[in-house]
């Protein structure tokens, strides 16, 4: 049986990378900690007994000490009374889950439903009287805050005080085996998407906000194109989640999904179903089941019901797994009161049975049932009861259908048909029986007074239909494309009309369509579509929300060389005036997309904050922050576009001319702000006082907005978005807007598509995979870095968004951070390189840091720091013209430029730490003068290579973790192996060092030392260096243990050259000199150790007219062999060489069993073993015996009996043809493994006897 | 799987969660930090258990830290296997602590129900059929020959296995099987008074050797083609004949006896 999930794993569901991943590595080392003392038997255990009667003594105690949680201890609990048992380590949740007792009084653990599964308490004792259950505390989980035990009573103590206890978690140490830095994410590779499921329902996938929907489609089914294969859900962030800020997908078809991500929803999904099958089957035994228990059954059959299409390993509905668990139940009549009919067939829950029997009906393949149903086929009628909505407290509606709007022939044509038609409202999808798809509108049936449904997002649709696709008001599909082939025609056709069927007056047709219909309008037919709205009284008039939010989609779908013409007119005296005037929130998005276009299409530059135009907005104490949005006609200057230096950017006075338009002076409608500030002096009293009006700004100048409240926060933006926010009258809408202007998912979904190159007209996006175009644009992205990388190094930003938000630094920060992300999601790191954007950004990040100094979580600091060293290589790059920034992303000038540019960041990397370990240092009034040598040291060094730039990053990026003393010591022991390393020994030297900077690293200076050893060693091969410096990295050996042998110069080159040698194995029986097993295994290995040694020190002697020219070779096959040699005559023909260290007995042994095997006789397990062996001689002797190798070797030992030399001739002749018998003198192949074993402090006597 | 798995794990658990704790175990911070793809992967089995195989010779140990670690967490144990070097060394952990099991790699994972990768393509998979071999033995009747061959075997000879044919030339050996294995050797080192003639040969004779046996020591070896490498001492002539044919027809061994089907 599994004893517990540890480590970093939420389920099987984790399926991340990059940051995330660092830090659940950094968990998974903690929890380690946990397991290596656990096998000692060291843990420490608190006892708490989860019993009403006892909870007074527990309060008094924890009344009287907060007592302090040692580290890496286990939680023991008693368990008296049945309660819900919640665990928290600071704010995260270590253990949850209900604990009772069974119809057998057995102690029953339960997931308790806001919790994953895994987080169960482990069950150490279920004997009745004896019952027990323990939590372990991962070491370092919620450092420094409260361990928090919370036991709710549960059955006949229900309502009485819950127990709580509380342990105070002891804080990081400054210490190197708590080092609470984040380990260096992968933020050079371009890592996959990270992905989650759902811990609560398994079939929702949680994604990176950033991430478009083709980019979505390519990590969830490895094809960009199926960007209609998922649907975005309207999901609450779950609580206590980390990571990228996520939005929540459900997948059309699982079985699609690239076989890890279906992999994890089927592990995620049999854990609930575990859980879930359990709490049925209790329900259903209890003696007694109320209708709301019944009911509560029911929605658990839907919720099931709903994963009909998604099947197991074994080609299994879920649906129909569950209900094997109900079959039991399926004939029995309606228990417990439940129903006053008779009728069995799944009726045994009643008249609330009806949704279950209709869902087998419909759903189910394995499960049969009676129920009828009767809502027509293959056109439901109206009035059909298609699905239920499920509340959160458990109360349902049903959804019925209204009227048949289209029927279509596919899914995606009656998809495109119903998102796009004007009228808004619920609508569905229905695969009909006949193989059409049907849209309808729908509703619920609501009795008076009922909640709205669509106003709680967090409930849960159940269809009864499989491929029910919901359509929700107001559920636009940003980032779509258009599309091709026929699909596109059908777009083109929707559009044409509507087009044709919009006025001025009536101009409903286009109100409903989407953005892949919309990115379809021509420049003409744009504007056409602006001038219907503005034109007549759209913009004022009932449908004014609809139609300012047609503009923000129009505006977001557009090619991005389309927009200045466009800003031109939406910033034309008529139109500004009406959409300053409105007061629609839809303004918001518009304000938003004006802003990304803006970025993507204009010369922007952004110069300091601290120069930009700042406004206020917010409520602050007694004062609101309002302002008013005047805008008039001022002069202007448009610059002939040869004439224009993108450097100067745009502003009143000089902005670039579009094509067409004459140069010189113009007129153009400026905007003012006028701050207006109440003072509510007293309950019913207040005062406005309007403050100056600003200067005319250029409605795409950037303006910097301090929003003030509760969690005050700074923006960067347009002068136009501000314009068309700050214009809202209504302050609530103002308010609710301004919450939500750092959501830009919208806007990240919307554009990126968008700004690709688009592919070649009329053909489908996998026929164009050969086409130039597409072919430079993939070698394009191929040599791309940074974008991605930026985009999710600014992400894991973005978690850090609240501490950020607590001070002006921060703040600031933050503002330009989201202005990085804006301009990113249009794919266009040229616009960002040259905007001054990223220069801000770093300063930024600068400022924040040294301000914010220790008060910064490591995280952020991290975070951060990744960012802006990020955005400085980037920055650099192209200031040493090493780099080209171009739409498509950066390019680089030299061959090599990708791992320049990788060297170039970890040298930024190393340089920030370095100053930061330095004032550190300095700051606690130590002398910092030899540290500063050893990291300006490492500074030249990292130019040399990337191994050295990222050993320069992890040591200074470790220094600067560490208190100042220990920072120094630190670095003098870097400075120490650094001068003692021989020349040759450098790329070893830049492993090593990079190791001793891995937060991992328990003892860096115990390792460094060793390491100096190795690195110094004057008589070591450089070969044998690099390996063991690569093994010590990883843990494969132990430097230290190595240096205490006494092995001979000559046999530790050898042995250490060799990769394959099991050096753990050695220091394990060196440590175990009484267990006879191992030590009789690893005398074996190192007798055949020594014959490899005596091969290749007597090549001459035993293979005359050859010359040794490779060791441990891969051969062709699967196969490693131990020599290679090659012929001196004028074919330089190769040879394998494989030694057997076997003596006569093995000899003998292993050829009798082989043909006892061969004899078909029934073999025993050392025969079995024996006959491996001898296996895979013959398998090593095949495969280097292939062609173009020659003849292959093979060394023994010399001194075999004569019936043993007669069964291996005999063997080789019939399985081995052609391969030659090489032997060794047995006398040197003893003396040299014992030889070894004196040097390897091995036992030389043991009992049994020696092989 | 395109290499020879160097170690491997076999352990209970789910294969996505063994992936993902084997990741964490093994793979450093340089290595995720360097995008390195894990240096194993992890092969689910028809049962409980699973194999996680290595296929990178520098991360020969790795079995061992996985094995410890995961020993900690489940109630059956975990095996480390390592096959870097000969013989190879399979251990149980258990609750983290390692005992050395005497079993076959291939065998134990095969009865864990998750067999090794490139267990299954062994040498003698391709067409390519071993030589077969026939003896005459001088100085020994069936009756006794079937004796030392049992008691050798230790157990009941298998019907068909040899073919024991008194003649006048001597004892004649065959077997169904096409090769009567060491039967030669072994009667030659039991019985010092016999010779032994082991004929190994291919269908056309083209690759025919004779080893001469006498007290379990090869006294001679004729080989066609001659070897000039065989630790045997050669021979030129058996029984005064110098070809294939005629070597076979003076042993009283038929040379259809050597073709394959």
């Amino acid at each position: 049986m599994e004893k517990k999930h540890r480590g970093s794993e939420v389920g099987a569901c984790a399926v991340t990378r990059g940051a995330v991943q660092s830090f659940q590595a950094l968990l998974v080392a903690s929890c380690l900690v946990v397991g290596l003392s656990a096998a000692g038997g060291e843990l420490s255990r608190e006892r708490v007994t989860l019993s009403v009667e006892a909870r007074p003594r527990d309060e008094d105690a924890q009344r009287s000490r907060l007592e302090v949680w040692q580290e890496g201890g286990v939680l023991r609990l008693r368990v008296m009374d049945p309660g819900r048992l919640v665990v928290k380590a600071g704010s995260q949740v270590i253990a949850a889950g209900a604990l009772g007792f069974g119809e057998d009084q057995r102690l029953r653990v339960e997931p308790l439903a806001a919790h994953p599964p895994t987080a169960l308490p482990r069950v150490v004792n279920r004997e009745p009287g004896q019952e027990e259950v323990e939590v372990h505390v991962p070491a370092g989980a919620g450092a420094g805050g409260l361990l928090t035990l919370t036991y709710e009573w549960d059955w006949k103590h229900e309502g009485k005080p819950a127990l709580v206890r509380t342990w105070l978690l002891p804080p990081m140490e400054q210490d190197f085996a708590l080092e609470e830095e984040l380990d260096e994410p992968d933020v050079l590779q371009e890592a996959p998407l990270p992905l989650q499921v759902d811990p609560a329902r398994p079939e929702l996938l949680w994604v990176p906000g950033y991430a478009s929907r083709d980019e979505l489609a390519s990590r969830l089914f490895g094809d960009s194109s199926a960007v209609d294969a998922f649907d975005f859900e309207p999901c609450e962030v779950p609580p206590g989640a980390e990571g990228v800020p996520g939005v929540c997908v459900r997948v059309r078809h699982p079985g699609a999904l690239l076989p890890e991500l279906l992999a994890a929803m089927r592990g995620a999904l049999d854990a609930q179903l575990e859980a879930d099958v359990e709490w049925t089957r209790s329900q259903l035994t209890a003696t007694s089941l109320d209708r709301g228990g019944a009911v509560a059954l029911v929605e658990r059959s839907l919720r099931w019901s709903q994963r009909s299409s998604i099947l197991d390993g074994s080609g299994q509905s879920y649906f129909d797994r569950y209900l094997h668990a109900l079959a039991a139940w399926r004939d029995e009549s309606p228990r417990w009161h439940l129903g006053d009919t008779l009728v069995q067939d799944w009726h045994f829950l009643g008249e609330a049975s009806e949704p279950l029997r209709k869902a087998i009906a419909l759903r189910s393949k394995r499960w049969k049932t009676s129920y009828t149903v009767t809502d027509g086929s293959p056109v439901l009628a109206p009035g059909s009861v298609v699905g239920r909505f499920y509340f959160s407290d458990g109360f349902s509606v049903q959804v019925r259908l209204l009227v048949l709007l289209t029927e279509e022939r596919s899914l995606e044509r009656a998809e495109l048909r119903v998102r796009n038609l004007p009228r808004s409202g619920l609508r569905v999808i229905i695969p009909g029986e006949d193989g059409r798809f049907r849209g309808y509108s729908a509703d619920f049936s609501l009795v008076d007074g009922a909640a709205e449904p669509l106003e709680h997002p967090e409930g849960e649709y159940y269809w009864y239909y499989p491929g029910t696709v919901l359509i929700r008001p107001g559920d636009w599909r940003p980032g779509m494309g258009s599309g091709t082939g026929e699909l596109a025609v059908l777009r083109r056709a929707i559009l044409d009309t509507a087009l044709a069927k919009a006025t001025p007056e009536e101009p409903q047709s286009l109100l409903g369509l989407d953005h892949d219909v919309l990115a379809l309008l021509t420049t003409e037919e744009r504007m056409s579509v602006f001038d219907t709205l503005l034109a007549g009284p759209a913009l004022t008039s009932g449908m004014k929300e609809d139609a300012v939010h047609l503009l923000g989609r129009v505006v977001l779908s557009m090619p991005v060389d389309e927009f200045p013409a466009l800003e031109r007119e939406l910033t034309s005296g008529g139109v500004l005036e009406k959409l300053l005037g409105g007061n629609e929130p839809g303004k918001v998005l518009l304000g938003q997309a004006f802003t990304q276009k803006a970025l993507a299409s204009f010369p922007l530059v952004l110069d300091s904050l601290e120069s930009l135009p700042t406004f206020h907005l917010g409520r602050e104490g007694e004062t609101t922050h309002l302002l008013n949005v005047p805008s008039g006609l001022v002069s202007t200057t448009l610059v002939a576009q040869g004439a224009w230096s993108p450097k100067q950017g745009v502003r009143l006075g000089a902005e670039p001319a579009l094509p067409g338009e004459a140069a010189g002076a113009s007129k153009r409608m400026a905007l003012y702000f006028e701050p207006v500030r109440h003072e509510f002096k007293a309950r019913y009293l207040s005062s406005a006082e309007e403050g100056p009006r600003s200067r005319a700004l250029h409605p795409l100048e950037w303006v910097r907005v301090e929003v003030h409240g509760p969690k005050p926060r700074t923006h960067l933006m347009t002068a136009m978005e501000l314009a068309l926010l700050a214009s809202l009258p209504d302050t609530s809408l103002l308010w609710a807007a301004l919450g939500r202007l750092g959501e830009m998912h919208m806007v990240h979904g919307a554009v990126s598509t968008l700004a690709r190159a688009p592919l070649m007209p009329g053909v489908t996006a996998t026929a164009t995979q050969g086409g130039t175009a597409a072919v430079a644009r993939q070698a394009a992205v191929r040599e791309f870095i940074g974008r991605m990388s930026l985009v999710a190094t600014l992400a894991v930003v973005d978690t850090w968004r609240d501490e950020l938000s607590r001070t002006r630094e921060g703040r600031e920060f933050l503002a330009v951070h989201d202005l990085a992300m804006l301009a990113l999601a249009g794919r266009d790191i040229s616009r960002l390189a040259t905007s001054g954007i990223l220069r801000e950004l770093v300063h930024r990040g600068g400022l924040l840091l040294s301000q914010s100094g220790a008060r910064a979580s490591a995280g952020l600091h991290e975070s951060v720091e990744l960012a802006r060293a990020l955005a400085k290589a980037i920055e650099r790059m192209l200031a040493e013209g090493k780099a080209i920034a171009t739409p498509e992303g950066l390019r680089f000038s030299l061959p090599g430029g990708a791992e320049a540019f990788k060297q170039a960041f970890f040298a930024v990397r190393g340089e920030m730490a370095a100053a930061r370990a330095l004032g550190g240092i300095r700051g606690a009034g130590l002398v910092a003068q030899e540290a500063e040598k050893t990291l300006d040291a490492l500074k030249l060094l990292a130019a040399e290579s990337q191994e050295m730039a990222r050993a320069y990053s992890a040591v200074a990026r470790r220094a600067a973790a560490l208190p100042a003393d220990k920072a120094q010591a630190y670095l003098a022991a870097v400075e120490s192996l650094r001068a003692s390393a021989r020349g040759a020994a450098k790329p070893a030297l830049a492993e090593l060092l990079r190791r001793s900077g891995a937060p991992s690293l328990a003892d860096p200076l115990a390792f460094m030392k060793d390491a100096e050893w190795l690195v110094g060693h004057p008589e070591l091969d450089v070969e044998a260096v690099g390996i063991l410096a690569k093994k010590a990295c990883t843990g494969r050996i132990d430097l230290g243990w190595l240096r205490s042998t006494g092995l001979a110069m000559e046999d530790l080159n050898f042995m250490a050259r060799d990769k394959l040698m099991p050096w753990k194995h050695f220091q394990q029986a060196a440590a175990e000199p009484g267990n006879g097993t191992l030590q009789r295994q690893v005398r074996k290995r190192l007798r055949g150790i020594a014959g490899e040694m005596l091969t290749e020190r007597n090549a001459q002697k035993l293979f005359p007219g050859y010359r040794m020219t490779g060791r441990q070779v891969k051969l062709e096959g699967k196969h490693v062999i131990d020599h290679e040699l090659t012929s001196m005559d004028g074919l330089r023909i190769q040879h394998g060489v494989e030694v057997k260290g076997w003596n006569d007995n093995k000899w003998r042994q292993a050829l009798d069993a082989w043909r006892a095997k061969q004899g078909a006789t029934k073999l025993d397990k050392e025969q079995e073993t024996r006959v491996e062996h001898i296996q895979h001689l013959l398998d090593q002797l095949a495969d280097a015996a292939k062609a173009p190798r020659g003849k292959p070797f093979l060394v023994s030992t010399g001194k075999l009996s004569g019936p043993t030399r007669a069964k291996l001739s005999d063997f080789l002749l019939k399985n081995a043809p052609g391969t030659q018998l090489i032997q060794l003198e047995e006398a040197q192949m003893l003396e040299k493994t014992k030889q070894l074993r004196a040097a390897l402090k091995l036992p030389e006597d043991l009992s049994g006897g020696a092989p | 799987m395109s290499r020879y798995p160097f170690w491997a794990v076999l352990t209970p658990g789910e294969p996505a969660r063994l992936e993902s704790r084997a990741r964490a175990i093994v793979m450093t911070e340089a290595d995720e930090e360097d995008g390195k793809e894990p240096p194993f992967e992890v092969i689910p089995g028809n049962g409980r258990y699973h194999a996680i195989v290595g296929l990178d010779e520098m991360d020969v140990g790795a079995e061992l830290q996985i094995a410890e670690e995961l020993s900690l967490e489940y109630d059956e144990p975990v095996y480390a296997i390592e096959r870097a070097k000969d013989p190879w060394l399979v251990m149980s952990f258990r609750n983290g602590l390692g005992e050395v099991e005497e079993v076959g790699p291939e065998a134990l994972a095969k009865s864990l129900g998750c067999p090794l990768p490139g267990s299954e393509e062994t040498s003698d998979s391709p067409a390519r059929k071993p030589l077969r071999k026939a003896a005459l033995v001088e100085g020994v009747r069936a009756q006794e020959a079937h004796r030392v061959l049992e008691e050798d075997a230790g157990e009941p000879l298998a019907p068909g296995l040899y073919h024991l044919e008194d003649t006048p030339l001597g004892l004649r050996i065959s077997s169904e099987t096409g090769d009567i294995g060491f039967a030669d050797i072994t009667l030659s080192e039991r019985l010092p008074h016999a010779t032994a003639y082991g004929v190994i040969a291919s269908p056309s004779l083209d690759m025919f050797f004779v080893n001469v046996l006498r007290g379990g020591e090869c006294i001679g070896q004729f080989a066609q083609p001659p070897r000039e490498d065989s630790f045997m001492p050669a021979v030129s002539e058996i029984k005064g004949e110098r070809s294939p044919e005629r070597i076979l027809a003076a042993l009283g061994i038929p040379a259809e006896w050597f073709l394959n089907e």
